[in-house]
């Protein structure tokens, strides 16, 4: 008797004390394997396995914030380009995965130029993304988001009047057309739905625990002003007019995969 | 005579609970029982990152307040932040620059203090992040307050029972430092909110607008004016930095450059607020301009290029080619912005 009550005691604390201990696992929202009932980390997180990198290139040359584009009409000194990345998807025969519903793209944030995220570990055959915004992202508006989403009021990519819509791309800069080093300033705003790209890039990507695959694009600026009329100034309002689509396409075109 | 089981029991219990992780609960000093404060965001408004650090309180805004006009924060106990931000004037400074205790004048004219909660710089050249850190500045800064050092405004607070009693319900501590005085005078900065204007007010179709203030709307909104690119709505700031072409190339005041050391950064300012600006004159870094009308005539002129202009200021050397017509829609417009429920704000009153 004395010694199955004592059991009894050794039982109820065991079971007392247990039920009050954390639960083990990782913690991390951010990491492939984020356990939303563990309370304790147990440095298992597993993390992203994808990493997407923005390079700007002038033709084959590496480019930079502030470096001047020469080409056959003129010289435009790049001082910003920004521009959205929407339902980021990785392919193959059996199943598109989404990896990132939205990316902001800005050359005055470094840190947004290369994008890592998580991915189921399989072989695909391609990654593709909208150039701009989904007509359901495009429909939210910055008071929707906190501040520093890439959809929130900081990134100033919002036209806030009436037939409103966020700016899909930003091409900011100085130009030269009378090739006399008097540079003006110019600049495109391109925000309309009907200016969504959707691009694919055909890949083997090859994904498991212990592979991190890097997909470099580069964004050749090069072909900015292809066929565009410099002398044809482009309201900042939400327009799909033929200058707007001449410049979407141009960007469309002058981003690659290595 | 404890038993074997009754050992083992004793022995396993330790056991088990000094390797569970507990959480100790932390015993706090029963006076200091603080109200926390749920952030209002207006309608239409994001809502701001706010400092898990410095929870809004009743206490540390009611702290705040009464730091932000005593002037036991200057050197000779003569100046307070009130001096050079008044609420009648959208908590900015309607001089020139701003003059320090000792006469000395400041370089630039005081920013308006006006939903502060959503900047993310402050400064004309954004060179504090937080609210916290911008105050720290001003009280030793030569120009402004000039106490010799943080170390003697906290042991003048220390000094006074009053102050004494109000650090400890706000923030829990008999020794009062730099960081609790700044903390509690940003709790305060951050309820300073304007989104009562009688344009807020068109917008949720509890007023109406007059044919020029509407003229007014769409000069500023569009191509005509292009004011909404650097002051769009909800905050009317971008809360960027940008050269609008105020001097030409080798006049211009450093500016941004001061913080980023990159001389692509000469002449650019942070964007301010036109909330309230029928109230905050004088305008631009320096305060340059007395009046709306300056300011309008500068961008109609178009500014002057240069190396750093923005490339928003499209007409730069060309000009904007307004009536005065569109002058007078476009400042009518401007005064929409003006909030009175704001700048009358027993709230904010000492």
């Amino acid at each position: 008797m004395y010694l199955s009550k004592s059991i009894f005691s050794l039982l109820v604390v065991f079971t007392i004390v247990f039920s009050s201990c954390k639960q083990p696992g990782c913690t991390d929202p951010i990491a492939s394997n984020y356990n939303a009932d563990a309370d304790k980390e147990d440095d298992s997180c597993i993390y992203d396995n994808l990493n997407l990198q923005f390079n700007l290139k002038n033709n084959e040359q590496a480019f930079s914030r502030y470096d001047t584009l020469n080409f056959n009409e003129g010289s435009f000194r790049v001082e910003n380009i920004t521009f959205y990345m929407s339902n980021i998807t990785l392919n193959n025969t059996s199943i598109s995965k989404n990896v990132k519903d939205v990316h902001l793209f800005r050359l005055d944030e470094p840190n947004t130029m290369n994008l890592e995220v998580t991915a189921p570990n399989g072989n695909y055959e391609s990654v593709s993304f909208g150039l701009g915004l989904t007509p359901e992202l495009n429909n939210t508006e910055p008071s929707d988001y906190p501040t520093d989403h890439p959809l929130g009021l900081n990134q100033n990519t919002y036209w806030p009047m009436l037939a409103s819509s966020y700016i899909f791309v930003k091409i900011e800069g100085k130009m030269d057309t009378s090739q006399t080093s008097s540079f003006y300033p110019l600049t495109y705003h391109l925000s309309h739905e009907d200016l969504f790209r959707a691009l694919d890039f055909p890949k083997s990507i090859s994904l498991d625990e212990n592979n991190t695959a890097t997909l470099q694009f580069n964004i050749d600026l090069s072909k900015l002003f292809t066929d565009v009329d410099l002398s044809q100034e482009l309201a900042h309002e939400r327009t799909s007019s033929p200058l707007a689509n001449q410049l979407i396409t141009n960007f469309s075109n002058a981003i690659e995969l290595e | 005579m404890l038993s074997n089981w009754n050992k083992l029991v004793m022995l396993l219990c330790s056991f088990v609970l000094l390797s569970c992780e507990r959480d100790i609960p932390v015993v706090e000093a029963i006076d200091y029982n603080p109200t926390f404060v749920a952030f209002d965001v207006p309608n239409r408004f994001p809502t701001p990152n706010l400092p898990a650090d410095n929870p809004l309180t009743e206490e540390g805004i009611a702290l705040g307040k009464k730091l932000f006009y005593d002037p036991i924060l200057s050197g000779n106990n003569t100046l307070s932040c009130a001096d050079c931000h008044f609420q009648s004037k959208g908590f900015s400074d309607p001089a020139r620059v701003s003059i320090g205790i000792e006469g000395v004048l400041g370089t630039k004219n005081a920013s308006a203090i006006i939903n502060a909660a959503w900047n993310t710089t402050n400064f004309w050249d954004g060179r504090t992040i937080s609210l916290e850190e911008q105050a720290l500045g001003p009280v030793t800064s030569f120009i402004e307050l000039h106490s010799p050092s943080w170390e003697q405004v906290a042991q003048e607070l220390m000094d006074n029972s009053e102050y004494k009693g109000l650090f400890k319900q706000a923030f829990n501590t008999d020794i009062i430092d730099s960081s609790h005085v700044v903390k509690a005078i940003a709790q305060f900065e951050r309820i300073i909110i304007s989104s009562e204007s009688k344009f807020d007010k068109f917008l949720d179709y509890e007023a109406s607008l007059t044919p020029s203030e509407l003229r007014g709307k769409e000069i500023f909104n569009t191509e005509k004016g292009d004011c909404f690119h650097c002051h769009s709505y909800p905050l009317f700031t971008s809360n960027l930095f940008h050269n609008n072409g105020l001097d030409p190339e080798g006049s211009m005041d450093n500016g941004r450059f001061n913080v980023t050391n990159d001389p692509n950064d000469k002449g650019k300012f942070k964007s301010p607020t036109l909330r309230n600006v029928e109230l905050t004159a004088p305008y631009m870094h320096d305060g340059r301009f007395a009046t709306l009308e300056e300011v309008i005539e500068h961008y109609n002129f178009g500014g002057h290029n240069s190396s750093t202009i923005d490339p928003l200021m499209k007409k730069v050397d060309i000009g904007l080619g307004l009536t005065q017509q569109d002058k007078t829609d476009l400042i009518s417009f401007l005064k929409t912005l003006t909030d009175s429920t704001f700048i009358n704000n027993p709230e904010f009153r000492p």
